[in-house]
């Protein structure tokens, strides 16, 4: 049964993987070189920012994780869309659309080993295509991570293309891709339509990390110089009053524009406006939180992707045609 | 044939047949129905077939046979009714679909696999299949082994679809229209390699067609279906043997018609000609009618043209009486 899959989906297996080895090499050829500059070119971790030093290091880096980084931003929406729609759609579709299916449904197989070869087969080989791509990413954004540079991976350009959330997305799209399939038993409408609900996953899912749990609550009364933690992922930040009203930083100009002057960068202002019964609120989520947030994504995909795809597969081993 | 063969294949009921050892049911359907979507594509559909038959299926386009036959592979689940195979119900386990294969209409292939990799397809999907047998057939075809399905010509895919059929080693092999679409040539290469493995594999054939004079020689038995339901069952030479056509003068084919059932009934001003079912016995009085053989097509076109009367043929009693 394995080969039977094998054989029949084995160029979207050999197109992942060969996809997967070019942005290897890509990644390796860009983090080697990031990581020589930086074992040369570092200077001191503490380096105060805005010397001519540290950040002459700082744009080279940036300048390097950025090239890469922008191919790899649209990473989280291209790839699970081409798994779901070449992958899951034509599992059953293409059976379907070309009658193989009353040729493979009448040997000697039950469907039911039949199904589950494909989907415990071809679902096995997506989920580690997915993992395998975290496991590219996060040795090449380690190659930035070297201070004063920082790379954090709890940061949203990073968070879909590290840890679990490459291989749930492309389970869920692959699951989804194949209950398309066997619903409209078209290929071509089978895959537009998971097209069109990957993106709208994608961007439905974008700034919803941060609501995954309550944030961390910061309130600032006197100048502090980095209210989050490190690898934190802020939410928001906003101003109040004694009252506890909320300002936004321009209502807060206006109100200060007297007594403290224009020139919000100094700590002096800072001073002046907490003087002034001002707050600054910080919210954000720790570090710690990075793996709750991936199983938090990972199980509002997984989810309904598997209900759905297990409605699919029951609707399909049913004797109905 | 022996007689207690004929019973049961004539019989009405399922239950309580106890078909002997030496000569199974290889097919049975009792009251079997199904519908789409509010339409009944078959409905109250009981038949019984024996082993080692080659039955042919035929009706016109939207009798239900495709549905009938879909049914008998385990493809689709009936509405009403059960059909069984070697008196097993068909469904969904192994031991049950190895005993059956099933060439669908449009004999579907992976036109993206050879030859070669078609019959790992079916090395891999049937622990009966037999290897030898399908290489010696597609040897003796010329079927190059190396060719993708897709570049082969018409003929040659159903040839591939068949042999594939064959070499799971079925004791019922079902076919769909196996000959639709196919130049002449092609149709009687693919029915001349379908008898010599009816000969050599001892198998039970179902198949359909639209065009009965494509399955007369081929067949010893026939099922006519008609608006989803079964209006002949039975052996070709029993049911040629029993209907004849009969000419004689008009104002007597009344009384002709009160005595026997009348199939077909054309009449001039002077002479009748009447197409009846006689009992094997019955004898011709009268000087005045003459009667002469029917041919199967003759016979299958008179039935199909009075789809209104009861002509499920049911000699049970005659026959059974022999």
């Amino acid at each position: 049964m394995l080969w039977l899959t094998w054989r029949q989906h084995r160029m979207q297996v050999l197109v992942t993987t060969a996809l997967l080895a070019v942005l290897g090499a890509v990644l390796l050829i860009n983090g080697a070189g990031a990581a020589d500059f930086a074992a040369q070119n570092a200077p001191a971790a503490d380096c105060v920012a805005d010397t001519p030093v540290c950040s002459a290091y700082l744009v080279e880096m940036n300048e390097r994780i950025r090239s890469v980084g922008e191919l790899l931003s649209w990473l989280p929406l291209l790839a699970p869309a081409m798994i779901g729609a070449f992958w899951g759609a034509p599992l059953l579709a293409r059976e379907f659309e070309q009658g193989t299916h009353q040729l493979t449904w009448t040997q000697s197989v039950t469907r039911r080993r039949w199904l589950a070869a494909k989907i415990v087969g071809l679902g096995a080989a997506v989920t580690l295509g997915g993992l395998a791509l975290a496991g590219i990413v996060e040795p090449w954004l380690a190659a930035f991570d070297v201070p004063p540079h920082n790379v954090d991976r709890f940061d949203m350009s990073w968070f879909r293309v590290v840890g679990i959330m490459p291989a749930a997305w492309w389970l869920a799209a692959f699951v989804l891709g194949m209950t398309a399939g066997a619903l409209f038993r078209r290929t071509l409408p089978a895959m537009a339509v998971t097209l069109a609900v990957c993106a709208l996953a994608f961007f439905g899912l974008l700034r919803a990390p941060s609501s995954y749990a309550t944030p961390e609550r910061v309130v600032q009364a006197t100048v502090m110089d980095e209210p989050e933690p490190d690898d934190s992922l802020h939410v928001t930040s906003y101003w109040i009053d004694r009252s506890g009203v909320k300002y936004t930083a321009q209502e807060r100009e206006l109100a200060l524009a007297g007594p403290c002057g224009t020139d919000e960068t100094t700590k002096k202002y800072a001073r002046c406006s907490f003087g002034h019964g001002y707050r600054q609120v910080t919210e954000f989520h720790p570090a710690d939180r990075f793996w709750q947030f991936q199983w938090a994504e990972a199980g509002i995909l997984l989810i309904p992707a598997l209900s759905l795809g297990g409605l699919a597969v029951r609707r399909t081993l049913r004797p109905r045609i | 044939m022996t007689a207690d063969r004929t019973v049961r294949m004539f019989g009405g009921g399922s239950g309580e047949l106890t078909a002997p050892a030496q000569s199974p049911t290889a097919l049975e359907a009792v009251r079997l129905a199904k519908r789409y979507r509010g339409t009944w594509a078959l409905r109250e559909c009981t038949m019984s077939v024996p082993a080692g038959r080659v039955v042919a299926l035929v009706g016109p386009n939207g009798a239900g046979k495709s549905t009938f036959l879909h049914l008998v592979a385990g493809l689709i689940a009936p509405t009403r009714g059960s059909v069984r195979v070697f008196g097993e119900p068909v469904g969904q386990r192994a031991a049950a679909l190895a005993r059956v294969a099933f060439l669908a209409q449009d004999k579907p292939l992976y036109d993206g696999f050879t030859v070669a990799e078609m019959l790992r397809f079916g090395r891999h999907l049937n622990p009966g299949w037999d290897d030898a047998l399908a290489r010696q057939r597609l040897a003796e075809l010329d079927i190059p082994l190396n060719r993708k399905v897709g570049k082969l010509s018409g003929g040659q895919q159903a040839q591939v679809a068949l042999t594939i059929a064959v070499a799971k080693r079925p004791d019922l092999l079902v076919m769909d229209e196996p000959l639709a679409n196919l130049d002449p040539v092609a149709r009687h290469d693919v029915m001349c390699s379908l008898m010599a493995a009816v000969a050599e594999t001892q198998m039970t054939v179902v198949l359909s067609s639209h065009v009965v004079s494509d399955l007369t020689n081929a067949c010893d038995w026939l099922v006519v279906l008609n608006r989803g339901q079964v209006q002949i069952s039975g052996e070709v030479d029993e049911l040629l043997a029993t209907h004849r056509m009969m000419s004689g003068p008009a104002e007597l084919a009344d009384g002709m018609a009160a005595r026997m059932p009348v199939i077909s009934d054309s009449r001039s001003e002077r002479q009748a000609d009447l197409l009846v079912r006689t009992g094997p016995g019955t004898p011709l009085h009268d000087p005045r009618w003459s009667a002469s053989g029917v041919s199967l097509e003759e016979l299958v076109l008179a039935y199909l043209r009075r789809p209104d009367t009861t002509s499920l043929p049911r000699p049970t009693l005659t026959i059974s009486d022999r």
